[in-house]
């Protein structure tokens, strides 16, 4: 599903240039559930970014679906990302402004799915994840746990075939976090690819494959059995 | 020290992180600054008009009121000269001062020796009555010990100007005069009255002149100054007692007696009264509008003020907690925060000053903040009052947040901080489009005045004048070798140029049989006159080669006196010639004065004047008709050749002055012109502070929502999806707006076009071209904002 080849990335201020990614090749198949793990600084998020169509290398070739998307403008990967690939953040980055429902049915407007729609999806999605009677409360009205989980219904509503989780627990105290990674297991198991940066170990076990990056290069890629 | 340098550094850090928001900023406030200063400054002008003269308040200008054989009741500040006499002997009259209304404009050249340069002094000549501007309070600053009639009085800026020096008592100075050089002796310099009194820098001859005994010429402005304002009824009862005894007398003729009346204005006032044409040219709805408007630019800027603070306050939040959480006190950091915009604004204070310092030379009028202390002082304590105000919210709403969840992102405006920032952007939402509309409204005035049907034609006429006594012997010899370049249709003249006066003479006439009288006003033409002019004969006919003394009435007059027929006899009211003159057409209705009278319900008669007669020497205005696309400069330079072939050596420097009617319409509504050029400029000035202010609440706007524009980027919102939900917002901000500023925008247009008596149709469309140029600025301003915030760069956010 997704073939990095000897991506890197560097950013560069008036005096410094910043080496995030240098030369990282990697491969996630189709039904993959990968961990990336590392210390601060060593461009997990970067890497997930740029997985995510959310930023460009500098150099390489990045194909999503067998498909060269690192030359795309950016109208083109904001249309590829949609129902595509769902975001998880550590943040939640829930709009404040919005209700639930509101937020979870945000992706599928930009795919232009009609509202009847949209409100049974958003209705479904609530009912799978024992959030129905909270569909009109706003995120400040939300413990942390909660905001995750609407953070996942958004990620999941338009059915993509990737999920993209940047330390989706960080947030988030154990109990909170471990109902979050069993959320995250039941979608693999249902057959979604899972992208997730992460520093808990314990996380990293729900995974199918452990990366280990540091100073922006893979150290070590480890199957778990 | 250590202070201001602290806040000196953070507004220069501030300057280079915000370089487009900051100078904007900088130069909104300069523009308001020197608008409102320079409208204030206008506006005391106006205000305080004629009040530089001592006792001011007991001054008063004659005015007198009548019939003049029409049924209309004139009133007039043109006074016949002896009427100084009379007031004198009325009691209670402490002093009387006399002026000629109608002066001669001259233009002075001296030739610098040394450069070679020509330089030039314009200014008018008065004639006579030098010894009365004691009334005024002249201040004479150089003088010989006996001045004789005939001398002259000039003022110290050209004494400065031509010579360099006030000490110029005795010398003699020359100008041409309609091909005459006219000499006199400078018996003083006086120091220059302020631009705002009725008293113009001009030179002012001694002695009394032809019409100083004369009961005929109306052509001066009598001023009195009483002893008490009380006392003004009785004087006022005073001169009508005298004027009605003029009239037994026989002195003052033409004149109903039962219906003349006396009023004394005060000489503040009659600045607004537009009763003299050439006086009174106050415009108390413009000194009005530019007060407001001050004011206006004073609260929009406040507004703006505080909106790009505020815009600012997003960015800054974080390192004003940090600031905080490592000790800082609240009061201190808003403290340090309203410096800053005190700072910014004394800045701006002086670039404007500046600027105006530099504008003084170029501007009409002084608009140094040298000359107007008083305004200078009172415009900085304003803007000071100003910056302590509008920075007082900002600071205090970026240390209102606990200064942890200030760090971790989490702060916005509250529902009433929202309405407020709605309500303030509606407000300059609504100036604008007010201003715009009123604008909108009186360009498509002018664009009317141009190009409305008056009734002859208006595109293909040439005007000239025929200045000189040789060139008017040979107007037959004129005429004939105009006619004979390619591309004249056609060479008339006439006594005026038609359309551009608001009244020409009126004259009484009566039937033949002596049944009727005819009050009507009229033109003087030759025989060409009405086919150059292309204006349509109703029934008659038109002139012919052997007409003289014919009329030609417009058919309002028909309508005014029915009994009129083709074939009629009219004579002159008086009849001291017993001149019989028949009546040999009626033509269309023709818009022949300004569009301030009322045209179609005025009688109009051409009158064709006996050959060699009275006013045939009166016609010297040329009117030439012109092919199409032939008003080539070519042809001008050849019709100019031929007049000056045969006007002698006399001739002035402007020679036969060709202009269009586009020319002398631009002359003709010079007022109204420059009023929608002063207007046009305000709406200028409102609309960029409002989009300096739209610019700064969505700069505030993005930035406090940019998390959402990623989120919903993120999950695929594209540029242009994100730019709608701001444009959406704004589009409906400006259509709530118009629909507000709609009364405000009617009313303002209704008083401005109460001055024209015809209107253009197409006025309505002010409403949707404003709207349409508020709204597509505003969303322009809001789409450059908004694109940026929505390219920024998604993983940084």
């Amino acid at each position: 599903m997704i073939r990095l080849e000897n991506i890197k990335k560097s950013f560069a201020t008036d005096q410094i240039e910043t080496v995030a990614l240098n030369g990282v090749s990697l491969e996630v198949k189709e039904g993959d559930f990968l961990a990336i793990m590392g210390p601060s600084g060593c461009g997990k998020s970067t890497l997930l970014n740029i997985m995510g169509l959310l930023d460009v290398p500098n150099e390489g070739k990045y194909y999503l679906n067998d498909r060269e998307v690192s030359t795309l403008n950016e109208n083109d990967r904001t249309r590829l990302r949609r129902g595509t690939i769902g975001f998880v953040f550590q943040s939640f980055n829930l709009i404040d402004e919005l209700n639930v429902e509101e937020n979870i049915e945000l992706p599928l407007t930009y795919l232009g799915t009609k509202k009847d729609e949209r409100k049974k999806l958003v209705y479904d999605i609530l009912k799978k994840l024992n959030m129905g009677h909270r569909a009109t409360h706003f995120p400040q009205q939300l413990s942390g746990g909660q905001q995750q989980r609407v953070a996942i219904a958004r990620a999941i509503i338009s059915k993509p075939k990737l999920i993209l989780a940047d330390e989706p627990t960080g947030n988030l105290d154990s109990q909170n976090g471990k109902e979050v990674m069993e959320l995250l297991k039941l979608l693999h198991e249902e057959g979604t690819t899972i992208v997730m940066v992460t520093h808990s170990q314990r996380d990293a076990l729900y995974a199918d494959r452990i990366v280990n990056l540091l100073d922006g290069q893979i150290i070590e890629s480890n199957e778990m059995i | 020290m250590e202070f201001l340098k602290k806040i000196i550094k953070n507004i220069l850090v501030q300057f280079r992180r915000f370089k487009l928001a900051s100078s904007l900023n900088l130069v909104g406030l300069c523009l308001a600054i020197s608008s409102f200063f320079l409208f204030v400054t206008k506006v005391e002008e106006e205000v305080r008009f004629n009040a530089c003269f001592k006792d001011w308040r007991q001054m008063y200008r004659i005015e007198m009121s009548g019939k003049m054989l029409s049924n209309d009741i004139d009133t007039t500040a043109n006074i016949f000269a002896p009427m100084r006499h009379i007031v004198k002997r009325i009691p209670n009259v402490k002093d009387v001062g006399i002026m000629e209304s109608s002066s001669i404009s001259i233009t002075l050249k001296k030739h610098d020796k040394g450069s070679g340069k020509a330089q030039t002094y314009k200014c008018r000549y008065f004639n006579g009555y030098a010894e009365y501007l004691d009334f005024f309070g002249i201040e004479i600053i150089d003088s010989i010990p006996n001045h004789v009639d005939g001398d002259i009085i000039v003022p110290e800026s050209f004494a400065q100007n031509m010579y360099g020096t006030t000490h110029i008592s005795g010398k003699k100075v020359s100008w041409n005069n309609n091909g005459f050089t006219v000499t006199h002796r400078i018996a003083g310099v006086y120091k220059d009255f302020p631009r705002n009194c009725s008293v113009s820098n001009g030179f002012y001859q001694y002695g009394m002149n032809k019409d100083g005994d004369s009961y005929i010429n109306f052509i001066y402005h009598i001023y009195v100054k009483v002893e008490d304002s009380k006392h003004v009824p009785q004087i006022e009862k005073g001169i009508l007692n005298e004027v009605k005894n003029l009239c037994k007398e026989e002195k003052l003729k033409l004149m109903d007696v039962s219906t003349i009346n006396i009023n004394l204005h005060d000489i503040h006032d009659a600045y607004f009264s537009s009763i003299d044409e050439k006086e009174d040219k106050g415009n108390w709805i413009m000194t009005k509008i530019l007060f407001f408007s001050a004011i206006l630019i004073f609260i929009l800027t406040n507004v703006n003020f505080i909106n790009l603070t505020l815009a600012l306050a997003p960015m800054r939040i974080k390192n004003i907690n940090t600031c905080r959480v490592l000790g800082a006190s609240r009061l201190s950091i808003v403290t340090s925060l309203m410096a800053e915009s005190l700072i910014l604004i004394t800045f701006a204070f002086c670039i404007s000053m500046a600027l105006l310092l530099c504008l003084d030379k170029f501007l009409i009028g002084n608009v140094s903040p040298l000359y107007h202390l008083r305004i200078t002082g009172f415009t900085f304590v304003l803007i000071i009052w100003a910056a302590l105000v509008s920075s007082a919210y900002p600071a205090w709403f970026s240390t209102s947040f606990a200064p942890d969840i200030a760090l971790k992102g989490t702060f916005g405006l509250t529902a009433l901080s929202r309405r407020l920032r709605t309500i303030r952007i509606s407000f300059q939402l609504i100036t604008c489009l007010v201003a715009t509309t009123v604008t909108t409204a009186l360009l498509i005035q002018q664009h009317f005045i141009f190009n409305a049907d008056y009734g002859f034609d208006t595109k293909n006429i040439l005007y000239g004048s025929i200045q000189t006594t040789e060139a008017r012997q040979h107007r037959e010899d004129i005429r004939r070798d105009i006619e004979k370049l390619d591309g004249v249709e056609s060479v008339s003249f006439s006594m005026f140029d038609i359309g551009t006066d608001d009244r020409y003479i009126k004259w009484a006439l009566r039937t033949g049989d002596k049944k009727y009288n005819i009050f009507t006003s009229v033109i003087p033409v030759d025989r060409n006159y009405i086919k150059t002019l292309g204006i349509k004969i109703a029934s008659g006919r038109d002139i012919c080669d052997s007409d003289s003394g014919a009329f030609i009435f417009n058919e309002a007059a028909r309508k005014k006196f029915p009994w009129l027929k083709t074939g009629k006899q009219i004579l002159p009211y008086d009849n001291d010639y017993d001149t019989r003159h028949n009546v040999v057409g009626f033509c269309d209705n023709i818009i022949f004065t300004s569009l301030r009278m009322k045209n179609d319900e005025e009688a109009l008669l051409f009158y064709i004047p006996e050959k060699d007669g009275l006013y045939d020497n009166t016609l010297n205005i040329i009117n030439i008709r012109v092919a199409e696309d032939k008003n080539t400069q070519n042809l001008r330079d050849e019709i100019e050749k031929i007049y000056n072939r045969y006007s002698g050596s006399h001739r002035t420097e402007d020679g036969i002055n060709l202009r269009s009617m586009s020319d002398e319409l631009i002359g003709l509504y010079f007022e109204e012109f420059s009023f929608m050029i002063q207007l046009s400029i305000i709406a200028g000035i409102f609309m960029f502070i409002t989009l300096i202010g739209v610019f700064c609440i969505t700069m505030f706007e993005c930035e406090y929502r940019r998390k959402e524009i990623v989120i919903r980027k993120v999950f695929g919102a594209t540029t242009t999806q994100v730019m709608r939900i701001f444009l959406r917002k704004y589009l409906l901000l400006t259509v709530c707006s118009a629909v507000i500023s709609l009364p405000c925008s009617y009313s303002l247009i209704e008083i401005l076009m109460a001055r024209f008596t015809l209107h253009s149709e197409y006025m309505i469309l002010a409403y949707p071209i404003a709207f349409l140029l508020v709204a597509l600025a505003t969303l322009a301003t809001v789409t450059i904002q908004c694109y940026r915030a929505a390219h920024f760069k998604m993983k940084n956010s």
